[in-house]
This record gives structure tokens, C-alpha cells and sequence, in this order.
């Protein structure tokens, strides 16, 4: 392989090193990110993040809703078409937009006072769950839009309502890890290599000759022996490494 | 060269490793709702739950419980056939057993109403019906809007598929085909309504209109009454693309059957006639009764040789008029 190859090579692992780095200390020991809680001045019974606010995937998500006085509360994952049809006629608060990790941008939009049917009811739901009081779930987002939702449910509404959320990677910590691991045994690997074979380039090589006296007998000359002989004929041309030449024992 | 290799491979088995389920931002494009109306796997417990619940409805003989799992032409089809059972002392069939989904047509939607169409052949009685279920929001549940029961072994044309997605065609979209699939229902209707009219030539040989013109020849040959019959198409209308460019079209026809009896005459029905159901003591002046009956029809390509036929029908007394 050309040393240019190998220098790639050692650049894509400096990068997974480096990438594992900063997953590490990002992330943490529990491989996310967590933020709030974040109190939403509402007395909705719902609010849901609109179609495309929610443009990740393979992000590792948790949602966690907390109502005061033990109200019912409600949070799920759903494809989109499903919870904005489910939430179309309810008075509700709409996430508009969102960046990382809490700055949502949110829009009221009026409607009935309660959804038309318990959100424990609906089969559609990707992930959900209820409770008094507080409701969370723990989720990956998939490769379609999707809404996550937070519904009172019956009669109760959002009132003093404290949302916070976690963003993570499903075992980031150990995968980063692994590229830090990796990645640096790689680039020393790499290293190794290269210097062994820079090493290798530095062999001094020495040529002989084989000459013929004129009574007959060969003897070995250097190059240099060979010029200030004259003009012989050359019977046979060697290289010889430099390396140490073992000795025959003495007979 | 082994070395290198080897080396190689680990490296690019780490990064697959870790990089597998790396978060993503999806696209722009990829942003737009949009899902397909049911996953595969869960269309048999859509069938089931509605066979259940239909059994349960027949057992008792009570139409009620229908409406939990029947919208629009179909529940009023088996309202009135529930009618009639009850009043002629019929038993009505359950399709109870045990059943196959032979084949599924799920269509992507950006918004409610979804719907998708599965055929279902039953185990025992080896009726095959091309099932259409809607829901209509997110917090409803799916209920069966038509019900077309194939004849015998009919085959259904190859359907036009991206991935589990089937093609839908928009009511009024005719491009590509012989027409529109709303105006192919609307022929079909006028060359009932109109069996004379030069339209009509094309359906002539068409079993289902066969069939209801015979019964229309025997309803206008009782003695004592004058007959009329009145046909339309229904505006709800279903239609999916055929591999062919093609069209597979789900519709119901209002029928309208009415009997003027002349002064100073009685008309009655045989037994177990929609009609002696409805009027158990005969009909004296005028009696009209309405009908339902949902059809499948194929509409070919633009071009094709094939002219539109129906493939399945569904359909009974939804109601009466008169006495």
C-alpha cells in the first residue's frame, strides 16, 4: 500500500478519534443530554409539535410531562397525519419551531376545550404513556414525521405544566468509547508501519564483484576496487545487505 | 498487503459499528406528512375485529352493533337486510369463520380520511369480498364502507405498487384512461337507467346489468301495476391504479323501484321477497322501494380494447315507500 493510502487511513481514524472524544464529553456516562424542566404557561388540554419541527431520526428522545395535583397527563409519539387529525378540532398549543436543547417557538390555536377521544384509546400511537401527575417517554425517532404530543386527559387541561427532555444516543457513551479506542489504536498502528518501513529504506546496499586474477583465482572487490583495477571482465555482480554476516565456526 | 488489509477492516467495522444509528437530519423534502393508511400486519385485526363484531350483530339478530364497525351504503345495505331477515323470519348469514386476507391494497395518505381495501376470502363458504375500510380521523375507528363479493374465482388486476404503497386516482382524474373513474360509475348508472340509450351498447353484456335488467323485464311484467326504475351514482367513490395505467373503481348505485297499482287493485309479493317484507298485506296505489348496490368496476387504459366491467357487487333494500 502507497504511504499515501496509509496517511488517509490514519486521518479517517484521527477523525473517529477525535469524533469519539467529543461524543464522550457530550453525552456522558448516561449517553444523553438533558434540559428542564421548562415551565409552559397553558391552560390547553394539548400541546403538540407541529409536522417537520421534529426533523431527526435515529435520535434517542425522552419527554417527560409533569402537571401539578395528580391531573391525568398523556405523552406520545405519533405520525403526524394521525396527531394533528386526532388534535384538529382541540384548543391546543402548537410548537411551531424548535432548536436544540430548549428554545421552542409555539402558536395558540383554538378549539374544543378537551380531545375528541382518550389518548389511551388510539392504536396509532409509536410510543405513549399516561399517568397522574406526570407521563414520560423514552424513544428513538424513526424515519418519518412525527409529532410528539402532551394531552390532558378528560376533563383536566394543562395547567402548571413542566416539560423536560433528554436528547441522547442510544449507548453513545460506549460507542464513542469504541471509536476512541479504535481510533487511536489505529493511528498508532498506522505510525508503527510507517516508521518500520522508513527504516527500511535506510539499508545501505553494497555491490561486489567477483574477479578472476590472470592465475585463475576469483576474489571479491568493491565498486570502488573494481574502477582503479581497470577493465576486467565480470564473471558475477552481488548485492550483500549490510547486516551482521554470522561467522562460520572455526573447524 | 495483508497487514494493510486487515487494518483496514477494522477500521471500517468500527465506524459501520458506530455509525449505524448515528443521528440524522432528514431532508427537506422527506419533512412532509404522509403515511400509509395501515400497516400490513395490522390489517387482519381490522377484518377480524369487524367479523366479530358482525357475527356477534347477526346472533342477535340486531343491527345495532353494526354501526360500531359499518358506515354509509354497506351498514344501510345490512340494516335493511337485517330488516327483512327480522321480518320474514330469515336467518342471515354470519361469516363467523375463519378467513383469508389473499391480497391488500394500502394507499399513502398526507391526511384523514384514510382508507384501504383487503380482500377476504372466508374458509367455509369460500365467498371473496373486496373490503374497503375507512376512518375518517385519527379518533375514530376503521369501519367498512364497501363490500363488493367477487363472483366464484374472478381474478383482480395487478395493482400498481411503490414499495407497500398502493397508487390511488383522484374521482375526477379520466388521464390515461378510458375515464374518469366518477364518469365510468355515472355510464354504468346511466346505461341502467337507460337501457335504449346508444351509451348503454357498451355494459350490454355485463353481468350485473344483465342481471338487474331481467329483474326489471320480471318487475314490469306483474299485472296491475306500472313499473319504473330509476338509477344514480353515488359521489363517494374509491379508485385505485391498475398495473396497466388502469383502474380498480369502489361505488354504489341508488336504485329506485316503483310500483303504481292501478285503482281498485291489490299487488302482493311472494314469500321471502324484499317486498312482502316490507309490505306483508301488498301494495295498493303506489309503492317505491330504494335500493343500494356497490360495485366494482374495472376501468381499462386509454387505448385498451377491454371496455369497463364490473368485477364484484354488493347491495340490498336500504328502505320503503308506500303501502
Amino acid at each position: 500500500m502507497r504511504v499515501g493510502w496509509w496517511r488517509v487511513l490514519q486521518a479517517l481514524a484521527g477523525v473517529a478519534f477525535l469524533t469519539g472524544v467529543a461524543g464522550a464529553v457530550v453525552l456522558g456516562p448516561d449517553s444523553r443530554f438533558v434540559t428542564g424542566p421548562h415551565a409552559i404557561d397553558t391552560d390547553v388540554s394539548a400541546v403538540v409539535t407541529q409536522p417537520g419541527v421534529l426533523t431527526w431520526e435515529n435520535l434517542q428522545v425522552e419527554v417527560l410531562a409533569e402537571v401539578p395535583a395528580n391531573k391525568p397527563v398523556f405523552v406520545g409519539l405519533g405520525n403526524s397525519v394521525d396527531v394533528m387529525s386526532y388534535l384538529d378540532s382541540t384548543r391546543r398549543l402548537e410548537v411551531t419551531g424548535f432548536r436544540t436543547p430548549w428554545s421552542p417557538q409555539m402558536e395558540l390555536i383554538d378549539g374544543n376545550p378537551a380531545a375528541p377521544a382518550a389518548p389511551t384509546a388510539l392504536d396509532w400511537w409509536l410510543d405513549g404513556q399516561g399517568g397522574l401527575g406526570g407521563a414520560a417517554i423514552d424513544t428513538r425517532l424513526p424515519d418519518e414525521t412525527v409529532s410528539v404530543a402532551i394531552v390532558a386527559v378528560g376533563e383536566a387541561n394543562l395547567r402548571g405544566l413542566e416539560v423536560s427532555v433528554a436528547y441522547g444516543l442510544h449507548g453513545g457513551f460506549a460507542r464513542s468509547l469504541g471509536l476512541i479506542a479504535a481510533g487511536a489504536a489505529i493511528v498508532a498502528l498506522v505510525q508503527l508501519l510507517l516508521v518500520r518501513s522508513e527504516d527500511e529504506e535506510d539499508v545501505v546496499e553494497d555491490v561486489v564483484y567477483v574477479v578472476v586474477d590472470e592465475d585463475g583465482t576469483e576474489r571479491e572487490i568493491s565498486a570502488d576496487e573494481l574502477d582503479e583495477l581497470g577493465s576486467y571482465e565480470v564473471v558475477e555482480e552481488t548485492v550483500v545487505e549490510d547486516t551482521p554476516v554470522e561467522q562460520e565456526p572455526p573447524r | 498487503m495483508r497487514r494493510a488489509t486487515m487494518v483496514a477492516g477494522v477500521l471500517v467495522t468500527a465506524l459501520a459499528l458506530t455509525a449505524c444509528a448515528i443521528p440524522r437530519e432528514r431532508a427537506a423534502e422527506d419533512l412532509r406528512p404522509a403515511k400509509i393508511a395501515v400497516a400490513p400486519v395490522e390489517v387482519e385485526d381490522v377484518v377480524a375485529k369487524y367479523r366479530e363484531v358482525r357475527s356477534a350483530a347477526v346472533d342477535a339478530l340486531d343491527a345495532k352493533p353494526l354501526s360500531t364497525v359499518e358506515a354509509g351504503p354497506v351498514l344501510a345495505v345490512d340494516t335493511g337486510t337485517f330488516e327483512v331477515a327480522e321480518l320474514l323470519e330469515r336467518e342471515e348469514f354470519a361469516l363467523d369463520g375463519p378467513f383469508t386476507v389473499e391480497t391488500t391494497m394500502l394507499p399513502r395518505f398526507s391526511r384523514y380520511p384514510l382508507w384501504f381495501a383487503a380482500l377476504v376470502r372466508d374458509e367455509e363458504t369460500g365467498r371473496r369480498q373486496l373490503q374497503v375500510y375507512e376512518r375518517t380521523t385519527a379518533a375514530d375507528p376503521w369501519l367498512l364502507t364497501a363490500n363488493p363479493e367477487l363472483a366464484g374465482d374472478t381474478p383482480l388486476p395487478e395493482m400498481r405498487r411503490v414499495g407497500d404503497a398502493t397508487r390511488r386516482v383522484g374521482v375526477d382524474d379520466g388521464a390515461g384512461m378510458a375515464a374518469a373513474p366518477l364518469t365510468a360509475l355515472q355510464a354504468l348508472a346511466a346505461a341502467l337507467d337507460e337501457p335504449e340509450a346508444e351509451e348503454s351498447a357498451a355494459w350490454a353484456e355485463d353481468p350485473f346489468v344483465v342481471q338487474m335488467r331481467e329483474t326489471a323485464t320480471k318487475n314490469a311484467e306483474l299485472e296491475g301495476s306500472n313499473f319504473a326504475q330509476s338509477w344514480a351514482a353515488d359521489e363517494q367513490v374509491y379508485a385505485l391504479r391498475t398495473a396497466d395505467g388502469g383502474a380498480l373503481v369502489f361505488g354504489t348505485l341508488l336504485r329506485q323501484d316503483t310500483f303504481d297499482v292501478e285503482a281498485g287493485l291489490r299487488v302482493t309479493w311472494p314469500e321471502d321477497s324484499p317486498q312482502r317484507a316490507f309490505w306483508p298485506d301488498g301494495v295498493v296505489g303506489r309503492g317505491s322501494l330504494r335500493y343500494y348496490h356497490q360495485v366494482l368496476v374495472r376501468v381499462p387504459p386509454a387505448g385498451s380494447n377491454e371496455s369497463a366491467a364490473t368485477l364484484g357487487t354488493f347491495g340490498g333494500v336500504v328502505g320503503s315507500a308506500g303501502q
